[in-house]
């Protein structure tokens, strides 16, 4: 007996130093686990600390630190914390907005992606998701921006970040309408950097898309359809980018929509000598022989539909309002309505930037210092926060589904005239 | 006799139960590596890639830290060396020598995992490349230089306090390689040079991790190659002349 | 032990001594002033209670451990040169081996170690494979061996080379009696092939069998060292006899008696037993074990200490 707690005894003693080390290590795991930097979260599977972690991120070191932690496996660390912040992700799709736990100012994607991207800044895919995930998850176009921008200096190479970033800055900042040079520049550069003739090739194409998007109120032609139609595929229709792309597909439409039932009231009048009563008139098979050589399809981008009895109708414009005939100029009203309240939001951000006075009725509007364009048919004015709004009648008909048209889109698109 | 002892040394590491048993742990967490380029949906492959190499170099490290620990230690605790060192044989011989068995063992372990990781790779479709080669074969050399520091702590302390002293090495050693970004936040220049000078005394094991841009098939220049692979061997060689020269002090 | 200068010793210790570090940086003395010399061909038995200094002292002319003051030499050159070791063989008490390496591997690499050309190896293999019946066990790895079986093995690859000299730190540790019986055979025969033995053991009547030497240590001091044949000659003379007894006589039943004193006696006593007219029946050394004789050295050695001790605390401690 005295023997074994001889033995005991020693043994302990002889053990210090790995006791010691021990109790540091756990010391330093407590003041780690305190200040919420908790690199092993990653690996505890804890029911209920599984829900703050994904709800929050609230384990995400800063990116230095998430550098000191990887211990040399930055690609393995960043792909298994970007695995686990799906679940943040899915969280956040369903209630929107973004946790700003532990990050200061910044929400928690950005604190996310911010690490990620500094520990594995070649992964391409980081960029994608962050600018998704600030720009339409949680609302932060310049977080969006700022990822992207990083993105293509990071991989000036890849062609589907600089579309990204140019049509973030031509919808999200209007750049194409408040600084055209510098978007321009940004696309040049973009042709610039890319190495290969194809990608060259695909990047002045893409540029020359865009000065003619520049210049879209002249153009009659579905050029930017197919790119629109991708945008929207891959988000959301309800999310701000899949917002976006329903619309300027929505008014691209249109335009095609009015240009081609022109050119059929032209062929109307070149062929009877007068102009139609009426815009339906138009539907006429000597017209139509005219602009469409080959058969109309029976969906899709055209104006134009059979109806069961074999009858070719036009059909109402992609805001679900009739296309109008005036002055021998066929109009959308729904364009004309969707402008208009593209130039009130374009007036409200001047009223804003410039510092115009807040307006408590729709009649201060004498206090801005411009002219006020008549509001179309079925809008009203409000005054909402000092400024303008629009309560817009709903249409006679149902708009567009831009998601459903796709489908037939896709098997038969005229390219631009 | 440091060849004699390094082919036995390398004889019973290979057949050794921790080193095999690692082997096998590796093989079978490269196969499930596959799921977790699944779960990620995009770009599976390359996520796959870091996986592999990952786990190619942290059990390669777990090798490395145990096989060496238990290297010394077991000589020393079980008095197996009596019968070496008890022949015509120098200190200084039989800790080259042994370190030398230790590290062709570990190569073979780490060539071993990189022909299956690379197989691996290629089977399931993901872009095998040169990059990924000189990648491994710097894993390789890093978990190398491991064994020389998990050698060198056996020498000084006991096996868990060496293995423990090993793996912060491990840790600091790949802090170093963040020195740069870390300095910024550091004001006094005096502070930045004490820092610096101290980040000396550790290897920087982030040279190493070449597998993190090699996964994107980013070529290394020779030049940076053999720099590396020099600076590596420098070290090593400085690891193995503290353990002998300690060794040879050393009560057995 | 010797001053024989005409012979080279094969392992002299002068005046040696070796302190080491304990748990608390203390200095602890294992060995004061040992000195004792072993002469080719002799085999001397190292007897010492635990903690006297026997595996320190092997320990010392193997090279593990150094730092001692005072000259150990081998071959009458100083230890150091690992050169010199090529001729000795040892076996380390409760010896461990490389557990993944088999009897044939591990006699190969350590016979490489020594020197051993192949055929020379493989000669030597056969050899102890026959000796230590290890034949079948030659591929098999050493971690499946027993004690005993590794004790076979260590003392295999302890003769394994021819050794001139071999040093074996209790060789008989964890033997069956048969195996001791045959380990005894075998250090005979390595005797008698002119190997020099040294060796620790606690069983002292191996040491009397096989040994013509002995050192006693204790405490880290040599108590005593000489020949057992002059130790043996000290041992009392018995002598049994009938009719009248001398005074000093032990009497036994049937009219016998018997008598024990010390050699030096024997003249006169023979005398005195002509001059009693008593007959005597039967002279005889009477045996004394090796072992009464080394308990009873180290106790007296003990009471000394302690009397020692009393008045002056620096004393001898116990080896590592």
């Amino acid at each position: 007996m005295a023997v074994a707690v001889t033995d005991g005894g020693s043994w302990w003693w002889r053990h210090r130093a790995e006791w010691l080390i021990g109790l540091l290590i756990a010391i330093q795991a407590v003041n780690l686990w305190r200040i919420n930097h908790r690199p092993m979260a990653l690996a505890i599977a804890h029911p209920t600390w599984g829900i703050s972690r994904t709800e929050h991120l609230s384990y995400l070191p800063s990116p230095l630190v998430a550098r000191l932690l990887a211990f040399g496996h930055h690609n393995t660390v960043a792909k298994l914390w970007w695995i686990e912040s799906y679940k943040y992700f899915n969280h956040r799709v369903e209630v929107g907005g973004d946790e700003a736990l532990g990050g200061g100012e910044r929400g928690s994607f950005e604190r996310l992606y911010d690490a990620l991207i500094a520990l594995d800044p070649h992964f391409v895919p980081f960029y994608f998701h962050a600018a998704m995930n600030t720009g339409s998850v949680a609302d932060n176009p310049h977080a969006q921006l700022r990822f992207l921008a990083q993105g293509v200096h990071q991989h000036p190479d890849q062609q589907e970040l600089w579309r990204y970033l140019a049509s973030v800055l031509a919808h999200d900042f209007q750049m194409e309408e408040r600084n055209p040079d510098q978007l321009l520049a940004i696309l040049i550069r973009w042709a610039d950097v890319v190495s290969e003739a194809e990608g060259e090739e695909g990047a002045r194409s893409w540029a020359q898309g865009w000065m003619q998007a520049m210049a879209r109120r002249q153009e009659r032609g579905l050029g930017q359809v197919n790119y629109w139609a991708g945008i929207l595929r891959v988000t959301s229709p309800t999310s701000p980018q899949g917002r976006i792309a329903d619309r300027t597909l929505r008014e691209h439409l249109t335009r095609y929509g009015a240009s081609q039932l022109q050119a059929l009231h032209d062929a109307f009048v070149a062929h009877f000598g007068h102009p139609p009563a009426d815009i339906s008139e138009i539907v006429h098979i000597e017209a139509l022989r005219q602009v469409y050589p080959t058969p109309v399809t029976d969906a899709g981008p055209e104006p134009l539909m059979v109806t069961g009895t074999d009858t070719v109708v036009i059909r109402h414009d992609p805001y679900g309002w009739p296309y109008r005939l005036e002055d021998g100029t066929v109009v959308s009203h729904g364009l004309r309505l969707a402008d208009y309240q593209r130039w009130l939001r374009d007036l409200n951000r001047m009223a804003r930037e410039l510092g115009w006075p807040p307006l408590r009725s729709s009649e201060d509007i004498k206090l801005w210092p411009v002219d006020l364009d008549a509001a179309p048919e079925g809008l009203r004015l409000l005054v909402i926060d000092g400024l303008l709004a629009a309560q817009v009648d709903d249409p006679p008909f149902p708009p567009w589904t831009i998601n459903d048209l796709l489908g037939a889109a896709e098997l038969h698109i005229p390219g631009p005239p | 006799m440091i060849p004699i002892v390094a082919f036995a040394t390398w004889r019973e590491c290979l057949r050794s139960r921790s080193f095999l048993g690692l082997l096998a742990l590796f093989i079978v967490f490269m196969a499930l590596s596959r799921l977790i380029g699944w779960i990620s949906a995009t770009d599976g492959d390359i996520v796959t890639t870091d996986v592999v190499f990952s786990l190619q170099s942290i059990i390669g490290v777990l090798v490395a830290v145990a096989t060496g620990t238990a290297l010394m230690h077991v000589e020393i605790q079980q008095c197996t060396l009596y019968t070496v060192l008890s022949r015509p044989v120098a200190r200084w011989h039989f800790v080259v020598g042994k370190f030398l068995g230790l590290a062709l063992a570990l190569l073979c372990g780490q060539l071993t995992m990189l022909v299956l990781s690379l197989l691996y790779l290629a089977l399931t479709g993901a872009t095998v490349s040169w990059p990924l080669v000189l990648a491994g074969l710097l894993t390789a050399q890093e978990i190398i230089i491991m064994a020389a520091i998990s050698l060198t702590w056996t020498t000084l302390s006991t096996p868990l306090l060496a293995a423990a002293l090993s793996l912060a090495t491990y840790a600091l050693g790949h802090a170093v390689h963040e020195l740069p970004s870390f300095l910024t936040y550091v004001r006094a220049s005096w502070g930045q040079e004490m820092i610096a000078w101290a980040a000396s005394l550790v290897p920087n094991l982030g040279r190493f991790a070449y597998r993190n841009q090699a996964v994107y098939g980013q070529e290394l220049a020779i030049g940076d190659a053999l720099q590396t692979v020099i600076y590596g061997l420098l070290w090593i060689a400085l690891l193995v002349t503290i353990t002998v020269a300690v060794f040879r002090r050393r009560q057995l | 032990m010797h001053d024989d200068q005409a012979v080279q010793p094969v392992l002299s210790f002068r005046e040696v001594s070796f302190t080491y570090r304990g748990d608390w940086m203390q200095r602890i003395t294992a060995l004061r002033e040992v000195s004792f010399t072993i002469l080719p061909g002799q085999a001397c038995g190292f007897l010492g209670a635990n903690g006297a200094g026997k595996s320190t002292s092997i320990k010392l002319i193997m090279g593990l451990l150094h730092g001692h003051s005072g000259d150990i030499r081998l071959f009458d050159r100083p230890i150091g040169p690992p050169e010199l070791r090529r001729t000795v063989g040892y076996l380390p008490e409760q010896p461990f081996f490389y557990e993944n390496l088999s009897v044939e591997e591990y006699l190969r690499y350590l016979g490489r170690l020594s020197g051993l050309d192949g055929p020379r190896i493989r000669s030597a293999c056969e050899r102890v494979y026959e000796e230590l019946d290890l034949g079948d066990l030659r591929r098999r790895f050493l971690r499946s061996f027993s004690k005993g079986m590794r004790q076979r093995f260590g003392l295999a690859q302890a003769i394994f080379a021819g050794p001139d000299l071999l040093v074996l730190d209790e060789p008989f540790s964890g033997l069956d009696p048969l195996w001791r019986s045959r380990f005894r055979e075998i250090l005979l025969a390595e005797r008698s092939r002119g190997a020099t033995l040294f060796f620790s053991s606690h069983i002292l009547s191996d040491v009397e069998d096989i040994c013509d030497h002995y050192v006693i240590i204790d405490h880290g001091q040599v108590l005593e060292a000489g020949e057992l044949s002059g130790l043996f000659a000290q041992a009392p003379v018995q002598m049994v006899g009938e009719g009248p007894a001398p005074a000093e006589a032990e009497l036994l039943s049937g009219g016998h008696w018997r008598w024990i004193f010390p050699e030096q006696r024997r003249t006169v006593a023979l005398r005195t037993v002509q001059e009693c007219g008593g007959s005597i029946l039967r002279l005889e050394r009477q045996r004394q074990a090796l072992e009464d004789y080394f308990v009873n050295r180290v106790r007296s050695s003990h009471k000394a200490g302690q009397a020692l001790h009393a008045s002056d605390d620096d004393n001898g401690e116990a080896a590592p």
